[in-house]
């Protein structure tokens, strides 16, 4: 395909789409699996993400009915007691009553640690307390001693022994105002009353109070109360286990904390009041979230973001023990789908296997491609190298006298030069008995110039010389780093800059008669067969050659006893001689130029001939005269041209060019009539210019006037490209100059070289 | 790579002379449709190697042309393959149609000259389309072939402002610029100065030395100048299809 071609009809879409299916398949065949793992590894993080916080869910919820339970029972002896209460002091409450109260008192809270006091009080201001004290109990009664309210504190063990006594000053029926009386006070008897969470500062308890007014018998209203302590609850909790990190707690509707992770901490602090304990948005947010979903949707699960993690939550009701409470738990979705992100990495990392068996599956793939294309246009090239070889050999076939020593065959290297991709081939022949070696024929490939005559002899090459000789193939990369080839280098091959040498013996009748050299050949190798075809048709040539020469004898030597006296002559008919000492060596601008352009026409009939040469000598004494007659500057032949020039000035000569446009007319009426005369065709063609000319004398004894410049060139192209024969052409300067006095028919515009788009014209005639 | 930077690659198949095995041209039992007339419907077979000339006879200037559009695959066939070195025809896209037909040097009977652009353009046109050689380099080559057939440089008038004798020159330049592979000819010389006779001969061989292969259609008759042309073969079109001349 000629490299120039912007599209090659021979290179078919087809095969290119599908090499680039080849590349391109692979390829989409990788992201295929890439997209289908993703895609799988997506649907299965999804569904297992489900059934993760599905579970986390239920776990939860499991957790919660637990959590429910346990603060059930937590807080289940304040209403088991305050139930019994009215039962067991329905008498009057007097003297007596208090060693029962004492007596249930001691036993529960030696049974039940979350029970922390149980008071008993009346409306008639007497009150009573059992508390823990110091491994023992205090039974606190309030008296009034002396107009005195005074705590009497008795301390005994379990079974009731005395331990001590203490007293302390109280004031009388303070307890009235507390929550725990006042509110059991307002509700109907056997209606238990749950006070507020409030710390009990001696103990840093964190106390919740169930009070149940009762009416004894004597009509007067008493009141139960079991304080229990919430620290145990708080204990328990943050002794839960929910999920890895999860956190449990109770709050009220309003957002107080009544139990629960932080609390215990908190309640330790002076000045702490539970009463302000609400849920921090800040450090507890997916509390304080659950909690205003649960405001809104009620009991549930949810799912909260917070801190760039997500929560599992729920919230849940807590009616059984007050009506306000919410039991909130919460945990994080990692500490239940830990299992799942870790089989999500362990998939990621087959995932990653697979992606890179596929990988190296299509860059096999690929590369098995390249391979197979790789050889498919090996053989593409092999294939065309044999159609080459074949196309050559019959090239080689075709041509005629073949061996035929005395008809060169330019084929033979330049199929040598074409099938080895060499820059130069050259076939050279031993003569004088080895002594000589001559080029036959050399064939330079980038110029497409054959050249011949080259001669080495074997003094100076001896080495080189021997080598061929000996009928060594021999191949030399470098030859001028080479001992034997140096020389030969230097005198042949480096004005060309050729480096390697290939040089292959030309045998024939067992003898080695010549040599064949391939200089900077690529494919040498490989095309032996050609070499050793055109080794041995050369061969052959050169046997034949010898035998001829053999034939003609010993050459005689040669003495030439007529030698000339070289003539100088300049050849014009018409000599400046006598302008010449106005017309100085010079370049002139404007010089009127028309050249006369002959035909050269050949007959094999030596009388034709003859008759030829006496017509061209009448012809050349008719434009003698004709220049003559007209005033030509000169007129001179060169060869089968005439130039003539009209006058030789610096300014703009119109005369002159009119005297040759004149000149040139008559010349031209005159060899159609000289022609016609001897029937022969118009074989001449007039050019006529005004242009540049450099004119300078040359020699010395003789000297020889010489003109040269653009307005020859010019003129001689007008001549040669004249429409037909027998027509004058003339330039666009010509036609300016000429216009006003000659007839002319215009013949088009035509860039030329060197002038742009210029205008010719055929002069037709003188105008009358 | 543009035009302009293009390498100038004037030797352009200058390194294929040696004989191609494969037909530059081939026609084998190629039958075109009847509907568009002017050619006989009939199958046609004929087959050009590398550096074969081929004469065909043709009296009607239409039906010579019509056989010219068979032989570039512009008819389409009912039956039968047109090849042109070695790619036939119907199986190529357009593109690699048009491609192809870059290849081959043609001169049509009415010229197929387009006056909106200068004989300058019509000559460099195909050149300009099909390759990247530089505009410099074609505008070169045209000038040598022009001056080779006797024009004074490229011509830059409209192609109706020439001479019939230089458009003929012109058609000339166009047909061998570029060195294409097949030349298509219908009645190149008629009443043609012998001078451009002999440059269109000279150049007829060098491209066939150079391996071109060449459908020379005439209308039966050569300039005396010609003499005896060296053909591979000599054809006869007529109504009846395409038949081997006795004897040649």
């Amino acid at each position: 395909m000629p490299v120039s071609e912007i599209i090659d009809p021979t290179s078919n879409p087809a095969k290119n789409r599908k090499r680039i299916l080849q590349f391109v398949g692979p390829v989409l065949g990788v992201i295929l699996v890439i997209g289908g793992i993703v895609a799988i590894s997506l649907h299965n993080y999804q569904t297992m993400r489900g059934g993760v916080i599905s579970l986390s869910r239920d776990l939860l919820r499991s957790q919660q009915r637990y959590v429910t339970e346990e603060v059930e029972h937590y807080l289940a002896p304040a209403s088991d007691s305050a139930s019994i209460a009215p039962d067991m002091f329905d008498i009057p409450v007097d003297a007596s009553s208090p060693d029962t109260f004492m007596l249930y008192g001691r036993s529960m809270l030696a049974h039940l640690p979350q029970v922390d006091s149980f008071y008993l009080a009346n409306d008639k201001g007497e009150f009573w307390m059992v508390i823990r004290h110091k491994g023992a109990y205090d039974q606190t009664h309030l008296q009034v001693e002396n107009g005195q309210s005074v705590y009497r504190h008795t301390y005994v063990d379990q079974a009731g022994n005395w331990l001590g006594a203490g007293a302390d000053p109280g004031d009388k029926g303070t307890f009235r105002q507390r929550p725990w009386f006042a509110g059991a006070m307002a509700k109907a008897d056997h209606q238990l009353y749950w006070t507020d969470p409030y710390a009990y500062l001696a103990t840093h308890q964190f106390i919740i109070t169930a009070s149940i007014p009762f009416t004894t018998s004597d009509g007067h209203r008493n009141v139960f109360a079991i304080n229990i302590s919430l620290n145990r609850l708080t204990e328990f909790l943050n002794s839960l286990q929910v999920g890895k990190s999860g956190q449990a707690v109770i709050v009220d509707l309003q957002g107080h904390v009544i139990a629960g992770h932080n609390v215990a901490a908190l309640s330790q602090k002076d000045g702490f009041d539970p009463s302000h304990l609400l849920l921090d948005p800040v450090t507890q947010p997916v509390f304080t979230r659950a909690l205003n979903v649960y405001r809104v949707n009620g009991s549930g699960a949810g799912l909260v973001h917070a801190r760039n993690k997500n929560y599992v939550t729920i919230a849940s009701a807590l009616p059984m023990v007050h009506r306000d409470w919410v039991l909130l738990l919460n945990a994080p979705e990692n500490d239940f789908s830990d299992f799942a992100q870790s089989a999500r990495r362990r998939n990621l990392g087959f995932s990653l296997v697979v992606v890179a068996l596929a990988l190296l599956l299509a860059v096999g793939v690929i590369f098995q491609g390249r391979r197979v294309e790789q050889v498919r246009g090996l053989l593409e090239r092999a294939r065309h190298r044999v159609k080459s070889e074949n196309s050559a050999l019959l090239s080689l076939a075709r041509t005629p006298d073949l061996f035929s020593a005395e008809h060169d065959v330019p084929a033979l290297t330049e199929i040598l030069a074409q099938q080895t991709l060499a820059r130069r081939v050259s076939v050279w022949r031993f003569l004088s008995g080895g002594e000589r070696l001559i080029s036959e024929d050399t064939f330079e490939a980038e110029h497409d110039v054959h050249g011949a005559g080259f001669t080495l002899s074997r003094a100076e090459h001896d080495e080189f010389f021997s080598m061929l000789l000996e009928g060594h193939e021999f191949t030399v990369d470098d030859a001028g780093r080479e001992e034997k080839t140096r020389n030969f280098q230097r005198l042949f091959m480096r004005p060309f800059g050729t480096a390697s040498l290939h040089a292959y013996p030309i045998t024939a009748n067992g003898h080695i008669v010549g040599c064949m050299m391939l200089e900077d050949a690529r494919l040498a190798q490989g095309a032996e067969h050609i070499i050793a075809v055109v080794g041995a048709i050369t061969g052959l040539r050169f046997v034949q050659a010898a035998e001829e020469e053999a034939q003609q004898g010993v050459s005689l030597p040669f003495h030439d006893n007529h030698k000339a006296q070289t003539r100088f002559d300049e050849g014009f008919l018409l000599s400046p001689e006598g302008q010449m000492s106005s017309v100085p060596s010079g370049i002139y601008p404007a010089v009127p130029v028309a050249v006369i352009s002959f035909a050269e026409t050949f007959a094999a009939d030596r009388k034709a001939v003859e008759r030829s040469i006496a017509l061209v000598s009448e012809i050349g004494g008719v434009i003698q005269r004709i220049a003559q007659d007209a005033g030509l500057f000169s007129v001179q032949v060169v060869s089968n041209r005439i130039v003539l020039i009209g006058g030789c000035r610096q300014e703009v000569d119109a005369v002159a060019a009119i005297r040759l446009a004149d000149a040139a007319i008559l010349i031209r009426e005159a060899c159609y009539v000289r022609l016609a005369q001897a029937d022969m065709d118009p074989v001449f063609r007039i050019g006529l210019d005004m242009g540049p000319l450099a004119v300078a004398q040359l020699g010395n004894g003789p000297s020889v006037l010489n003109f040269w410049g653009r307005a020859i060139v010019a003129a001689e192209r007008l001549a040669l490209t004249a429409p037909d024969a027998g027509t004058i052409q003339v330039s666009e300067d010509a036609y300016t100059v000429l216009r006003e006095q000659f007839l002319f028919r215009s013949r088009g515009m035509f860039f030329v070289p060197g002038r742009g788009a210029v205008q010719s014209f055929t002069l037709a005639g003188r105008r009358e | 790579m543009s035009r302009n930077d293009a390498t100038q690659n004037e030797s352009i198949g200058r390194v294929h002379r040696t004989v191609a095995l494969d037909p530059v041209l081939e026609l084998q039992d190629a039958r075109p449709r009847f509907e568009d007339g002017g050619l006989a419907a009939v199958r046609y077979n004929l087959r050009l190697n590398p550096g074969d000339l081929v004469l065909v006879e043709c009296p009607d200037a239409q039906q010579a042309s019509l056989f010219a559009d068979l032989c570039v695959g512009l008819l389409p066939l009912v039956a039968g393959h047109v090849r042109c070195m070695g790619m036939d025809w119907q199986s190529l896209d357009e593109r690699r149609r048009a491609a192809l037909r870059g290849r081959i040097g043609r001169m049509v009977v009415n010229g197929g000259w387009v006056d909106l652009h200068g004989t300058d353009l019509n000559i460099l046109w195909p050149h300009l389309h099909h390759t990247r050689v530089p505009t410099e380099v074609l505008a070169r080559r045209a000038i040598e072939l022009g001056i080779h057939f006797g024009l004074p440089g490229l011509p830059v008038s409209v192609p109706s402002k020439l001479s019939a004798l230089d458009r003929c020159r012109a058609d000339c330049v166009r047909a061998f610029l570029g060195e294409p592979a097949l030349l298509l000819l219908e009645n190149p010389l008629d009443d043609v100065p012998l001078s451009l006779l002999l440059a269109f001969l000279s150049s007829l061989t060098e491209a066939r030395d150079r391996g071109a292969a060449i459908v020379w259609i005439t209308r039966g008759t050569f300039p005396a100048g010609v003499g005896r042309i060296e053909a591979t073969s000599r054809w006869r079109l007529h109504d009846d299809g395409l038949f081997l001349k006795r004897g040649a």
